[in-house]
């Protein structure tokens, strides 16, 4: 195969991936766009947690003794039917309640479990669908130093690799994007040109100046 | 519609050419999040009192009047001790004040004498990861009430808006490039099923 022809082939596929790829992210896009916005203000309509709904109840169930903190943890989640990434178990200092929280996007449950009696307090708190796009955008898997106390579920993992295929997406459609910007004809380059050094400009000033 | 589609096309390309490194910057830091390959996580209790463990400086400064609010007064010491950044809470008794300030690349930890009028300050350079991260989450939803106090974070704040309405346009112009390409409408239409699927689908997984 000569080289215009393999540039032709290159050509034509960086299109087709450029195109298929950002109409496969599309929806993600606008929606990581607005949750960003979102995060960036706090615009009245937008308010979550002034609307959020709180409820409070007793349950008693049978918990095992001796167990490890995680395994406990399960159980009292599984007993309860509360679905949800586990964040934050802590014992009481002497060691009777075993307090956590177990989050998904919407959701909060704060529990507190009597070990002794198996007497069980949960704070249910539902959010309002701000919040949940608020806490989609900030739904990621949890650092080194969180591990220890953040327990993902499986869909939580799950959507967390889909960030990173987002990101990689994003990136490769602006590396198409590139590819396909140096083929257009040389008024529209030179056009081109202002915007993407003024956008790499200002990203740079931020990157590696200090003001 | 078609002699709108030069227009269209030249709308595509300028805002995706201007938008294309925040997107890069904003991708590569949410992979750096997403992940543990860098210890990108601040502990801010830690560090935003770190000047009583370490002093790099100490600077005399006038003590500002009483009158202002607190993130006032704090600007107002930052301001006499020529430091800038984003201060990022303020914490004050009656003798003293902690201002823990950051902006890309510095992680600055400032304790201010109220009855001397002596500024200690102890400054930490932060690496390329955290200058991104820094990136990504500013200004934020934390500390809204003083959230964007440094005029640079305000103007980030503002290019990262407009940067996210130039992508809803090059998103919106994109589908319409592509309206235009016959022959890609299928596998195209395909590409954005397969993606509202995704998202649908992992969205109702998530929350219920």
């Amino acid at each position: 195969m000569d080289i215009a022809k393999q540039k032709r082939s290159l050509t034509k596929w960086n299109q087709k991936i450029h195109i298929y790829l950002g109409l496969y992210l599309l929806f993600f896009i606008w929606l990581f766009g607005l949750s960003g916005l979102l995060l960036n203000h706090h615009w009245e309509f937008a308010n979550f947690w002034e609307d959020r709904k709180e409820i409070k109840y007793h349950k008693t169930i049978q918990i095992s003794r001796g167990m490890e903190q995680y395994t406990l943890v399960h159980e009292i989640k599984n007993k309860l039917n509360l679905d949800g990434s586990v964040i934050n178990p802590i014992f009481s200092n002497d060691s009777i309640f075993l307090n956590f929280i177990i989050a998904k996007p919407g959701t909060r449950y704060d529990v507190q479990a009597n070990l002794n009696d198996g007497k069980i307090m949960v704070k249910e708190t539902k959010f309002n669908t701000w919040g949940i796009i608020r806490a989609l955008h900030t739904t990621r898997n949890p650092t080194l130093k969180e591990r220890s106390e953040r327990y993902q579920t499986v869909i939580a993992s799950i959507w967390s690799i889909s960030l990173d295929i987002i990101s990689v997406g994003l990136i490769i459609i602006c590396l198409g994007g590139w590819y396909i910007y140096l083929q257009v004809p040389r008024k529209r380059f030179y056009l081109g040109l202002i915007s993407i050094t003024s956008g790499f400009v200002v990203c740079i000033c931020f990157l590696f100046f200090s003001f | 519609m078609k002699k709108y589609h030069k227009l269209i096309k030249d709308i595509h390309l300028h805002t995706g050419l201007f938008i294309s490194p925040f997107i890069i910057i904003f991708s590569v830091s949410a992979l750096v999040l997403n992940h543990s390959f860098v210890d990108w996580q601040e502990d801010w209790q830690k560090w935003s009192f770190s000047v009583n463990n370490k002093v790099d400086k100490t600077i005399a400064f006038d003590i500002p009047t009483t009158d202002k609010s607190e993130i006032d007064y704090a600007k107002d010491i930052l301001k006499q001790i020529n430091i800038s950044g984003e201060i990022t809470n303020v914490f004050k008794d009656s003798i003293g004040m902690y201002i823990p300030v950051t902006k890309p690349g510095y992680r600055i930890s400032i304790k201010a004498d109220l009855t001397s009028g002596i500024a200690y300050v102890h400054s930490e350079r932060t690496n390329i990861w955290k200058k991104l991260v820094w990136l990504h989450k500013m200004p934020g939803p934390h500390n809204a009430n003083i959230r964007g106090n440094w005029i640079y974070t305000k103007f980030w704040s503002s290019l990262v808006d407009f940067s996210v309405i130039c992508l809803f346009f090059s998103s919106i112009t994109g589908i319409t490039l592509w309206y235009y390409l016959k022959n890609e409408r299928t596998v195209g239409l395909i590409a954005l099923l397969i993606g509202f699927i995704s998202i649908t689908s992992l969205i109702i997984g998530i929350t219920i």
